[in-house]
């Protein structure tokens, strides 16, 4: 009865206004509320779904359409069939953003135009006979990039924000290869390493930042597992193998695994924690077998290493209760 | 915008547009103070290996004994290997000599062919690093997946000459058909002409 009566104050509270639904959040520390229409939420993620592998199965006929006529198609034609398809599916998409319940039909749309703008601009270069060069591509996905983050701004649809981190993360890659195509860097042959370590980082903090971004969380767990495998496969492999193993890379990566599997409890997020987890597993694994498996022989290198992994995991679910169990 | 909460997210994209800051100051701040030139031009030599060469067996082996080019002839006959036991020889192939030799000028970045008879007369430092702290370096994978798909040219199998902090890419003679970056042969640095 105490329960009830605790309840039935609380109720009142809340139709008062004395306090809010944001104050039992942070009383109870829940990073999330799942909303009261839950069911209509999960029915709406469906057909989310829906319209983005029908504009993806759009694109395939397109493509295998044009493809097969391809050397038929005269040269307008064809930038039309690519570029022009992709840009008129970008426009149709803005235009039915604009009615409310044929909003979420525009997201087909701009998935059509997201798969046919890039390769239908190539077209062209190449309709026009225009050399494409690796700071072409840099320049073209550049600009990508500005024009999805510029629709993201404007628009707020999420497909736009994950074509602005794809179109980004592929600029970044393209432009510090057209730095270095003749020449080396510091980095040496670990360079593409080192690319992919600060992208991973980034991608880890973008993906901490879309957590308070109300239209953004579903990029969220993309962001953290793609960020964390990045950031941790690269300091996994910059540490090498005997003989040529990176001691200061050999000797961090444990720190950064557990800080990873520590950040998990902070930031409420369970793939930081299993991924954490799978790569210190890996590296107890790796240095086993690179430092004692010839001195004290494979059978008993297996036999640490599997009490370990008991260990690491009986820790991974121990946290896993404590902090995480409120996270979906 | 509230800066303070927005950390992570500025931070996260700043991180990558400092990645490329710093690679693009780390190649073209050396190239621009000037920096050090390479003093020493160094001899190369190629031979094909590749679908052009014609069948046989080269007949002159190179190397530099201490510092001059020498050759040596090269057995061309071998044990009969149907009759490993027996005294007859057999011819190994056809003898060939495909090498050519190329005095490569560091500071032009141009190579230039020259006969066996006038690379001998070169006196030839053969340590990778030369006498000014440059080093014949092959080149590593920088390029990406994108890069292969969308233009550019793969690294993988180039030659740099690298030191002081930078390097750079050598514009290399190979002969047609062959492969690549197997038909690129350091000799040595060219100390006297």
């Amino acid at each position: 009865m105490e329960k009830q009566e605790l309840l039935k104050n609380i109720r009142a509270s809340l139709e008062r206004g004395i306090i809010t639904r944001q104050d039992l959040v942070e009383m109870s520390d829940v990073t999330e509320v799942a909303p009261e229409s839950s069911v209509a939420k999960r029915h709406l993620d469906i057909s989310e779904i829906l319209y983005y592998l029908g504009g993806i199965i759009v694109f395939i006929g397109i493509a295998i359409f044009v493809g097969e006529k391809w050397d038929t198609l005269g040269p307008a034609t064809k930038v039309l069939a690519t570029l022009g398809v992709g840009i008129a599916a970008y426009v149709s998409g803005v235009l039915l953003s604009t009615y409310k319940n044929l909003e979420r039909m525009a997201i087909g749309f701009h998935v059509i135009g997201a798969l046919l703008i890039p390769g239908g601009i190539f077209v062209a270069l190449d309709v026009a006979a225009i050399d494409i060069t690796l700071g072409l591509s840099t320049s073209i996905f550049s600009a990508l990039f500005a024009f999805y983050v510029v629709s993201y701004l404007v628009y707020k649809r999420n497909l736009f924000l994950f074509l602005s981190v794809l179109f980004g993360t592929i600029s970044y890659f393209l432009f510090t290869d057209y730095l270095t195509q003749d020449t080396q860097t510091i980095f040496g042959d670990d360079f593409s390493l080192y690319r992919i370590l600060v992208l991973g980082l980034a991608y880890m903090l973008l993906g901490y930042s879309f957590r308070a971004w109300e239209r953004a969380p579903s990029l969220v767990g993309i962001m953290n597992s793609v960020g964390i495998i990045s950031f941790l496969g690269a300091s996994f492999a910059l540490g090498g193998t005997s003989p040529d193993q990176n001691i200061f890379w050999e000797i961090i990566f444990p720190g950064l695994a557990l800080g990873i599997i520590f950040l998990s409890t902070q930031v409420k997020s369970r793939s930081y924690l299993i991924l954490g987890t799978i790569f210190l597993m890996g590296y107890i694994f790796k240095i086993t077998a690179e430092y004692f498996s010839e001195s004290i022989g494979w059978p008993l290198a297996l036999v640490l290493v599997g009490f370990a992994f008991i260990g690491i995991g009986y820790g991974a679910v121990a946290l896993n209760k404590k902090y995480l169990k409120s996270v979906k | 915008m509230n800066w303070k909460n927005n950390i992570p997210l500025i931070v996260g994209l700043a991180l990558p547009v400092l990645m490329i800051v710093f690679v693009a100051v780390s190649i073209y701040l050396p190239q621009m103070g000037g920096g050090a030139v390479p003093q020493y031009d160094f001899l190369y030599m190629t031979q094909g290996g590749g679908v052009n060469t014609p069948p046989g067996v080269e007949k002159y082996y190179y190397g530099v004994e201490g510092d001059k080019l020498t050759r040596q002839e090269v057995a061309t006959t071998m044990q009969n290997p149907k009759d490993p036991t027996a005294p007859t020889v057999v011819p190994a192939g056809k003898p060939i000599e495909t090498a050519k030799f190329y005095i490569y000028d560091t500071k032009q970045n141009t190579s230039r062919e020259v006969t066996f008879a006038d690379a001998e007369k070169l006196v030839l430092d053969s340590r990778m690093v030369s006498q000014d702290s440059f080093e014949i370096t092959q080149g590593n994978n920088n390029g990406s997946i994108f890069t292969e798909i969308f233009g550019g040219n793969r690294d993988y199998g180039s030659w740099y000459i690298s030191g002081h902090g930078k390097a750079t890419k050598l514009i290399l003679v190979s002969q047609p058909g062959s492969y690549g970056y197997f038909d690129f042969r350091f000799l040595g640095w060219i100390t006297q002409k």
